[in-house]
C-alpha cells in the first residue's frame, strides 16, 4: 500500500513546490523528508507492539484517559479528515489534467466522487488489497520513469549542490509536511491487516523503498531538465514523455497518468475510510457507513466550492495546514508513542512488584 | 384368522403398500416364487435400473430350490448363506423400499418374516469414460468423469488409495432424489468448510436437481455476482489434485461437472495441462491466458477510447491508416464496435443451435460473406472486424470466465466510448474492487495476490516444478500443511 500509494502523490504537483522554494536542489527536501518519515514509520509499527488490538482511537483512551484521549483521538480524526480533503482536491486537479480531452468538468468530477463513496461502501480491507492488484504496475510505471531519466540523465545539471548551503532547505522543509507522514493512517488499521507478523519490517521497507524512489526519481527529474524543472506541472511525471513505445504509442505518458489515477484513488480511500471509522468511533455510531458515504461527498463539495481557486489551495496547502499537520503526524504521534511506552513500563513493574510481593 | 392368515395378508399388505407409493403404476416388476418349494416370497424391482440376469442368477435361481430348510430367522439364513450377492443387506422399514427400488435395489419379501432384504443390482445405460471436449491435454490422463456416481467414485479412489478419502453422501430433490458426495481427505480438509458445505447443501429445498449447476449456485457465498465462487472440473486428476491442497470436491449423481471448493479467480488461468508439461512453457501460457484476460476484456474499450478521445497517442502512419480504413462509415467508432461484436454474438449464438449438416456452410456464410460484403458496402470497417474478433477468439483462451469476459468487453466498450481511458479506468477500478471483496467459503477470491500468501505463489500464475512445492496452499484452510518432505 505504501509503495502504490506514497510516490505518486509526492511526485506529481509537489516537485513543482519544491522547486519554487530551492530550484535545483528541490530534491534535497525529498532526501529529509525521506529520513523523516521512515524513522516515524518505525514509530508508528512500535506503537502498535505497544498496544496491540486497538486502533488510534483505543490507543488514545488507552494512553490518556477517556477525556484526553478522547480530545487526542478528535485529533487524529481531523487529521484524516483534513489530509482526506486536501488529497482529494489534489486528484481532482490531477484527473483534469489527465483528462483534457473530457469538458466541462463534471464530466470527470461526478463519476470521480461516485468512485469514491462506490468504494466506501466497500469494507476497508478490500480497498487496501485494492494496493496488491495494481502494485506490479504501478512499480512498472516507477520503472519505466526511471529508464526514460537514465537516457536523458546530465549529472551537470545537478550542479552546484547546495550553493546557498542547508539553510533554505530546512526553512522550505515546514511547507511541505501536508504531504508527508501518510503512513500515520496506519493507525487506524494495523490491527485489522492481513500480516500481523513482520509488521515493522515491512512498514519500513515500504517506507524505504518509496520515498527512496521518490528521491531517486526526483534527482533523476532534476538531472534530466536541470533549470527548467520548475515549469513543470505535473513534474517527475514529465519523464515519460521520453518513453517510445517502439514507434507504436505517442503520449504514453497519457496512459501512466490515467493508470496513476488508481494510487490517488487508493489513497483517498483509505483516508476518507480511516476519518470515517475515527468520526464513528469518537462519537460512539455503530455502523460507519453513512458518515463513510457521506464524508466523500462533504470533501468533493468543499474541494469543489471552496478550494476551487488552485492558488489558494496552494496557499493553505504550504501554509497553515503544513503546520497543522506537522503538529498531529508528528508532534502527536511522538506524544502517544513516549506516553505508551512509560505506561507499559509502570504496568509491567507494578506487574513484577506485586509478584515479588506475593 | 389363522396366524399363517395373518401373515400372508401381511406380505400382501406390504406389496399393496410398495405398488401404492408408485400409484398404482405397473413400474416395478413383482416377482411371486416360493422359497426352498415352501414358503411365500416376492421379488420386486424396476426393470430399467436393475440387472435382471444377476437377479435370476443370484436370488431366484439359489432360493427356488427344494430344500428343507429349518431356522428361525429366515432372512439371516437367506443373506447369510444362500444368495451369493455380494451387496445383500437386511432392512426393517418397509417405507424405505420404494427409495431402493428407485436407487436401482431389489426388494425380496418372505412369506412369516418381519424383515425384508434388498441387494444392490443396479444396472443401466450409461456413457462411457473418454476424454471431456472441454479439457484435452497432449500429455497426462484423458479420463473424464460420467453422469454415473458409481463410475465417478471409482475414477477417485483408483487415484487416491486411502481410507482417508470420504464421500458423504446427501440425497436433495423432492422429486430427483439426486445423491451428491461431499468429498473430501480426512485429516486434510478443514473441518468448519466441510460442516458449512453440509450445511448449505441440507438447505437446498428443491423439487429436483439435474446437473450440479444447480448445487453451484446454492453454495455460492455471493450469490449477486457474475464471478461463480465455485469451480468445475470434468477431469478425475484435475479433482483429485484439489483434494491433495485441501480442497473439497462435490459431486452430483447425473452431472460430468465435479464442483470444487474453495475457489479462487486464479483458478481461471490455470489449465489441466500445466501440471504435466514443462514449467517454464507452462508459466509462458499461464501468462498468456492473463493477458487473454485483460486483452479480451479491455481491447476493444481501448480501440474506441483511443480513437474518441486520445488519437494523438497513435503514430501518424497509423491513425491515418484507420482513418481511411474509417471513411464513409455512417456510424462512430463506439456504435461500430458494438454493433459488429453483436454480429459475432449472434453468429456463435446461432453455430451452436443449428443442425450439424448446415452449421459449416452457415458459418462460412455468416463469418466470410457477412464480414467481408459488411466492410466492401462501408457499414463497418476492417479495424472494427479486426478488433471484435481478436477479442472474441482471446475470450476462449480462458474458458473459465468466458461468458464474463464476454459481457465485460461490451460494457468497457461503452466506459472507453463515453468518458475515454478514464471510464477504463474507473471501470477497472470498480471491478477490481468487487472482486477483491467476494469470497470462497471465507476464503478471499483474490488470493494468493490479495491478500498475499508467499508460499502459494508456487501454484498462482506461475508454476513451480513439482519437486519444488511442499507446501500446501496458505490460502486454503487445512491442518495437514506439509505436501512432501525433502528428500535426503
Amino acid at each position: 500500500m505504501i509503495l502504490v500509494t506514497v510516490p505518486p502523490l509526492l511526485m506529481l504537483f509537489i516537485p513543482n513546490y519544491a522547486n519554487i522554494y530551492l530550484g535545483i536542489d528541490a530534491w534535497w527536501i525529498f532526501a529529509i523528508i525521506f529520513v523523516i518519515d521512515v524513522i516515524f514509520a518505525w514509530v508508528i509499527t512500535r506503537i502498535t507492539h505497544l498496544c496491540p488490538g486497538q486502533n488510534v482511537v483505543g490507543m488514545c483512551k488507552y494512553a490518556f484517559g477517556n477525556f484526553v484521549g478522547t480530545a487526542f483521538a478528535v485529533l487524529f480524526a481531523l487529521l484524516f479528515t483534513f489530509k482526506s480533503f486536501m488529497y482529494f482536491r489534489q486528484t481532482l486537479e490531477y484527473v483534469y489534467m489527465s483528462t483534457y480531452n473530457l469538458e466541462p468538468t463534471y464530466y470527470y468530477v461526478i463519476p470521480m466522487i461516485l468512485l469514491v463513496i462506490i468504494a466506501q461502501l466497500f469494507d476497508s480491507r478490500t480497498i487496501f488489497r485494492l494496493s496488491n492488484i495494481v502494485f506490479g504496475f504501478m512499480i512498472a510505471t516507477y520503472i519505466v520513469l526511471m529508464i526514460s531519466a537514465l537516457r536523458n540523465f546530465d549529472s551537470k545539471n545537478l550542479m552546484p549542490v547546495l550553493v546557498d548551503g542547508v539553510g533554505p532547505v530546512f526553512n522550505a522543509l515546514p511547507h511541505f509536511f501536508t504531504w508527508t507522514g501518510n503512513v500515520v493512517v496506519l493507525l487506524m488499521y494495523f490491527h485489522n491487516t492481513d500480516t500481523k507478523d513482520s509488521l515493522t519490517k515491512q512498514v519500513v521497507l515500504g517506507s524505504v523503498l518509496a520515498y527512496g524512489i521518490i528521491v531517486v526519481l526526483n534527482v533523476l527529474f532534476i538531472g534530466v531538465f536541470g533549470n527548467i524543472s520548475g515549469f513543470f506541472t505535473t513534474s517527475v511525471f514529465e519523464l515519460s514523455i521520453f518513453f517510445n513505445g517502439s514507434t507504436y504509442f505517442n503520449n504514453f505518458d497519457s496512459i501512466i497518468k490515467l493508470a496513476w489515477i488508481f494510487s490517488t484513488f487508493i489513497r483517498d480511500s483509505i483516508f476518507i475510510c480511516a476519518s470515517a471509522e475515527a468520526i464513528s468511533q469518537i462519537l460512539n455510531v455503530k455502523s460507519t457507513k453513512l458518515i463513510r458515504i457521506t464524508l466523500p461527498l462533504v470533501i468533493a463539495i468543499l474541494s469543489v466550492f471552496i478550494m476551487k481557486n488552485e492558488e489558494k489551495f496552494f496557499n493553505v496547502a504550504m501554509g497553515v495546514s503544513s503546520v497543522l499537520c506537522a503538529v498531529v503526524q508528528y508532534g502527536a504521534v511522538l506524544i502517544l508513542w513516549i506516553t505508551l511506552a512509560v505506561k507499559k513500563k509502570s504496568v509491567a513493574g507494578s506487574a513484577s512488584t506485586s509478584l515479588q510481593g506475593d | 384368522m389363522n396366524l399363517c392368515g395373518f401373515m400372508i395378508e401381511n406380505m400382501q399388505k406390504r406389496i399393496n403398500d410398495v405398488f401404492e407409493a408408485f400409484g398404482g403404476d405397473k413400474l416395478p416388476i413383482l416377482r411371486r416364487f416360493k422359497v426352498f418349494g415352501s414358503t411365500d416370497a416376492a421379488l420386486i424391482y424396476v426393470e430399467e435400473l436393475t440387472d435382471t440376469e444377476a437377479l435370476n442368477r443370484d436370488v431366484l435361481a439359489p432360493l427356488m430350490v427344494d430344500k428343507d430348510v429349518k431356522t428361525k430367522d429366515i432372512i439371516k439364513h437367506i443373506v447369510d448363506e444362500v444368495t451369493p450377492f455380494a451387496s445383500a443387506v437386511i432392512q426393517t422399514d418397509i417405507t424405505q423400499a420404494v427409495s431402493f427400488l428407485l436407487e436401482g435395489d431389489a426388494v425380496v419379501l418372505v412369506e412369516g418374516a418381519e424383515q425384508y432384504f434388498t441387494v444392490a443390482s443396479k444396472m443401466w445405460s450409461h456413457r462411457g469414460v473418454e476424454e471431456p471436449p472441454t479439457s484435452s491435454v497432449i500429455r497426462g490422463p484423458r479420463e473424464g468423469f460420467t453422469e454415473d456416481m458409481r463410475t465417478n467414485i471409482s475414477l477417485m479412489r483408483r487415484r487416491l488409495k486411502t481410507p482417508d478419502l470420504t464421500f458423504d453422501m446427501i440425497k436433495v430433490g423432492k422429486y430427483s432424489s439426486t445423491s451428491i458426495a461431499v468429498t473430501y481427505i480426512k485429516g486434510i480438509a478443514d473441518e468448519s468448510i466441510i460442516k458449512e458445505l453440509k450445511k448449505r447443501i441440507n438447505a437446498i429445498n428443491i423439487d429436483g436437481i439435474l446437473d450440479s449447476s444447480y448445487i453451484e449456485a446454492f453454495l455460492q457465498d455471493n450469490r449477486k455476482t457474475v464471478f461463480s465462487q465455485i469451480g468445475r472440473t470434468e477431469k478425475p486428476d484435475i479433482a483429485t489434485g484439489k483434494l491433495l491442497e485441501g480442497r473439497i470436491c462435490v459431486m452430483v449423481d447425473g452431472s460430468p461437472s465435479v464442483l470444487t471448493l474453495p475457489y479462487l479467480f486464479i483458478e481461471s488461468f490455470q489449465d489441466v495441462g500445466d501440471y504435466y508439461g514443462l514449467p517454464a512453457r507452462r508459466n509462458i501460457l499461464r501468462l498468456l491466458r492473463a493477458a487473454s484476460f485483460i486483452i479480451a476484456v479491455l481491447l476493444p474499450g481501448l480501440y474506441v477510447a483511443t480513437l474518441l478521445f486520445h488519437y494523438d497517442m497513435l503514430p501518424t502512419d497509423f491513425l491515418l491508416t484507420i482513418i481511411n480504413a474509417r471513411s464513409g462509415i455512417p456510424m462512430n467508432p463506439m456504435l461500430e464496435l458494438l454493433v459488429t461484436m453483436l454480429l459475432f454474438e449472434i453468429l456463435q449464438e446461432a453455430s451452436i443451435r443449428m443442425p450439424r449438416y448446415i452449421g459449416s456452410a452457415l458459418s462460412i456464410v455468416g463469418a466470410l460473406i457477412l464480414g467481408e460484403t459488411a466492410v466492401k458496402a462501408g457499414t463497418i470497417s476492417s479495424p472494427a472486424v479486426m478488433i471484435s474478433a481478436v477479442s472474441a477468439i482471446t475470450i476462449y483462451n480462458v474458458p473459465e470466465q468466458s461468458n464474463i469476459m464476454n459481457m465485460l468487453r461490451f460494457v468497457f466498450t461503452l466506459l472507453g466510448g463515453f468518458m475515454g481511458f478514464f471510464g477504463l479506468i474507473a471501470g477497472s477500478v470498480l471491478l477490481a474492487l468487487h472482486l477483491l471483496s467476494l469470497t470462497s467459503f471465507s476464503v478471499p477470491y483474490m488470493a494468493p495476490y490479495a491478500p498475499l500468501y508467499e508460499n502459494d505463489k508456487q501454484d498462482a500464475l506461475f508454476i513451480k516444478p513439482i519437486t519444488q512445492r511442499f507446501m500446501r496452499p496458505e490460502s486454503i484452510p487445512t491442518n495437514n500443511r506439509v505436501r512432501m518432505r525433502h528428500n535426503k
